[in-house]
């Protein structure tokens, strides 16, 4: 961030001289005044004759500086690292208990982790069957976090489906433009069968991966054909260690071939300095007043036109895409199981993410930042108006992503503070159940965020069903899940704005409301009327001045 | 036009009539007054000889008497830039106008001056004509602008030129500092007649303006602010204040003529004492 001052239009400072050669000719062509006792005149006026000659000239001079617009520029650096997708795919079959090959890959992979700062990674684990632990997320905290609770045997334990893991990987690359990576790790041969290798390979090759293979242990026991073959293929590089802690090396050698290019672009935000330079001029023109007795109706008018310009609002009827970009939205989706409620057809979470999509296909240019939670908050996509990728990670977002039956309002307050500057936060949920939102409201009324809250779900409530099954509490009822009241509570005590769900209400009319507000105290790229007020202002000023005033 | 037959319907009255008597002239003349009894000369007329009495001292005596009582009037028209402010100019005009009317219409020696810093002209001995056309036809196109007075010079102009005890009217705005006529009114009966305008005696605050000197012809940007205004109107008070001291102690009669008052009242009381 630097900022430096600067005049959008100079040229308008030109009408400095152009004032004084009107007033030169205005003044020749009137002869003066004749005053018979000039000499007992010029005896008494001691005074200086310039004070209202400067004056006049700083009055003229604000103004016209007015005119020229100025401005105070702030740059705004924003390092658009052109991110990869990474799929890590970690075997996780029993045999990396061997050698501690799995706890050493864990840790490696976590420092690589680390490394990626501008990459979105997804996580695969595969043994028994694979299974995306993470889609591809930009949120490493929680990939972290996610790695450490990952013990063995979470995907099975016997088998190795190495190739149903590149396949899901290739999958999960629908969509991306970028370079796709995957990372593959395997101590084994693919054992299952599900998929062949030939399927494997065509679907690797389509998804247009590059591919790096991470052999581990010993000749024989790898299938080191298939994987050299699915490096070369796809211009990654094949690995074979024996060694566990050589991994880290390796690791370190694909962060080096990998690393992802940093776009730097400059945006410059204009903040207008116009109504100061006004006042400036104000100040003198009064000070002249006083001074100069000038014509007086005149005077008045060009003080009004300078009111004028200072109080007359701008104009942003289109704003463009560009300035749109300084937008910032946060979306929080509720993933809490409460979600799953069928009391919206067909249930809150497909609803959900159907007026998620419907905002996405009405925004001009707004960056819009993911966010997922529950208990905890995590960043589905950060900030962009790629809207392709945000509904792709949309789409993504299933049942399977639901994992936690408790929801915390704080948390996400917590996080989206912690990531975003942005204050411009749309929490779709329902609620959960808690009834007690304090902790929460007090957090937000600390750090001053006034979210659009899109309440999901109805008073009648509805069951939840969990893998075929009804939810059911410890007694053995059926749950039923109606929209929490407190949520509405939140909203009035945080000033938040409250929109109760429904298949007519358009999110994007409350959006903009917001965008306007933000646009007008942003002062940026907007169109000024102040140029006609002025130029007026400056024509009765030369009338009020020059005219002449008989002794 | 109206304004001039509004004139000189009151000049009708006779304006000097009141200074006669004590304008006996020394010089022998053709008057009524009886003087004295002097032996004949041929350069004396026949028509005097007093018979009676060269009878008895077998000597031809004539009679003198004294001369006509005609006043000698001098009209000084001070020609100076200030008059160009405002109807100064054409006030000026109208008191010359005025009394040169007076004098004509009643047969006294009128002499009209011209004066700037040096005389720009002199009508002497004007007889039967009407002063009030004259005078007009004269300062018609009279140009003020870039001239101003010298007293000493105008002193001296007088002195050496007025051979006989005058009533002479300067007529000006008499605006300069430190006037000094006093040498004038010693041998003649003297009478200032400023020609003045209220504006120019008092102004307000004006803040900036720009003036034009009508005797430098300079172009003066001053500003004008209420203390100057004070201080200005201050001093023109107390200049005028020393300069009817002077007037007052060389018994120099004086009064000041404003726009649309009426001149002959004015002229009458002033003269009248």
């Amino acid at each position: 961030m630097g900022s430096n001052f600067t005049l959008l239009y100079p040229y308008y400072l030109l009408l400095i001289p152009l004032y004084y050669a009107i007033k030169y000719f205005i003044k020749k062509r009137f002869s003066q005044d004749i005053f018979s006792n000039v000499k007992l005149l010029k005896e008494v006026s001691k005074q200086s004759f310039s004070i209202a000659k400067f004056l006049e000239f700083l009055t003229i001079f604000f103004i016209t500086i007015s005119l020229a617009t100025p401005v105070k520029k702030e740059f705004k650096v924003v390092t658009n690292q052109e991110g990869l997708s990474i799929a890590i795919a970690l075997d996780a079959s029993s045999s990396m208990q061997e050698q501690d090959r799995f706890k050493i890959a864990k840790e490696v992979i976590k420092k690589f982790l680390k490394e990626r700062k501008s990459d979105e990674i997804a996580l695969i684990l595969f043994a028994d069957n694979a299974y995306v632990a993470s889609p591809l997320t930009y949120d490493k905290k929680s990939l972290i976090k996610m790695l450490e609770y990952i013990k063995l045997g979470v995907a099975g334990s016997r088998e190795t489906a190495l190739n149903e893991a590149l396949y899901k990987s290739a999958k999960l690359f629908k969509n991306r433009n970028g370079k796709k990576i995957l990372i593959l790790l395997s101590d084994g041969i693919d054992s299952t069968n599900s998929i062949t290798k030939e399927q494997t390979l065509k679907e690797v090759k389509k998804a247009g991966l590059k591919i790096y293979t991470i052999a581990l242990g010993k000749k024989g026991d790898i299938d080191i054909n298939f994987l050299k073959k699915l490096a070369k293929n796809s211009g990654g590089r094949f690995y074979l260690t024996s060694e566990p802690k050589n991994l880290k090396s390796i690791y370190q050698q694909i962060d080096k071939l990998q690393k992802s290019k940093i776009v730097t672009t400059k945006t410059i935000q204009y903040k207008h300095l116009y109504k100061f330079t006004l006042t400036l001029a104000l100040i003198s023109l009064v000070a002249l007043l006083y001074f100069a007795r000038l014509s007086l109706l005149s005077t008045f008018i060009t003080i009004t036109l300078i009111l004028l310009a200072i109080f007359i609002p701008t104009t942003n009827k289109n704003i463009p895409t560009k300035d749109r970009a300084n937008i910032e939205l946060n979306i929080a989706l509720d993933l809490s199981q409460y979600m799953l409620s069928d009391d919206i057809y067909p249930n809150r979470l497909e609803f959900e993410k159907a007026k998620i999509l419907e905002l996405l296909n009405s925004l001009k240019g707004e960056k819009v930042a993911l966010y997922g939670f529950s208990d905890r908050a995590y960043l589905i996509s950060p900030a962009t108006n790629d809207y392709n990728r945000l509904k792709y990670a949309l789409k993504h977002i299933n049942i399977d992503s639901i994992d936690n039956k408790k929801l915390s309002l704080l948390n996400l307050l917590k996080g989206v503070n912690s990531t975003s500057k942005s204050k411009n936060l749309i929490i779709l949920s329902s609620g959960g159940v808690s009834k007690n939102l304090s902790s929460a409201i007090e957090f937000a009324n600390n750090i001053k965020i006034k979210p659009i809250i899109y309440a999901i779900g109805t008073k009648t409530g509805g069951a939840i069903k969990i893998n075929g099954k009804l939810l059911t509490n410890s007694s053995g009822d059926i749950e039923v899940i109606s929209l929490n009241s407190a949520l509405k509570e939140f909203a009035t005590k945080t000033g938040a704005k409250y929109i109760k769900a429904n298949s007519n209400n358009h999110l994007y009319s409350y959006i903009k409301k917001l965008e306007k507000s933000q646009i007008k105290t942003k002062n940026s790229n907007q169109k000024l009327n102040i140029y006609l007020p002025l130029i007026a202002s400056l024509a009765f000023l030369l009338i009020a001045t020059a005219k002449r005033r008989k002794i | 036009m109206d304004k001039n037959k509004l004139l000189q319907f009151k000049s009708n009255k006779r304006l000097f009539s009141k200074l006669q008597g004590e304008h006996k002239s020394l010089f022998s003349g053709s008057g009524v007054e009886f003087l004295e009894l002097r032996e004949y000369s041929t350069s004396n007329s026949a028509k005097h000889i007093n018979w009676k009495r060269s009878l008895n001292s077998n000597t031809p005596l004539v009679n003198i008497y004294t001369d006509e009582r005609e006043l000698n009037i001098t009209l000084v028209y001070l020609i100076s830039g200030s008059l160009e402010y405002k109807d100064k100019k054409e006030l000026a005009r109208d008191i010359l106008a005025t009394l040169s009317y007076s004098a004509t219409k009643f047969n006294e020696r009128l002499t009209i001056i011209l004066f700037s810093n040096k005389v720009e002209a002199i009508y002497s001995s004007l007889k039967a004509i009407n002063g009030f056309e004259f005078s007009y036809h004269i300062t018609n196109n009279l140009t003020h602008l870039g001239k101003s007075i010298d007293y000493n010079n105008l002193s001296f102009f007088l002195e050496s030129y007025l051979k006989e005890r005058s009533l002479i009217f300067l007529i000006g705005d008499f605006l300069d500092k430190n006037i000094d006529i006093k040498s004038i009114s010693l041998k003649n009966e003297l009478f200032a007649l400023l020609v003045r305008d209220k504006s120019e005696e008092s102004i307000n605050a004006k803040g900036e303006i720009e003036a034009k000197d009508p005797i430098s012809l300079k172009i003066e940007r001053l500003f004008i602010s209420r203390a100057s205004a004070k201080s200005y109107n201050n001093k023109f008070k107390e200049q005028d204040k020393s300069l009817f001291k002077e007037f007052n102690r060389y018994g120099i009669k004086y009064t000041k003529f404003y726009k649309s008052e009426d001149i002959l009242e004015k002229l009458k009381r002033l003269i009248s004492g």
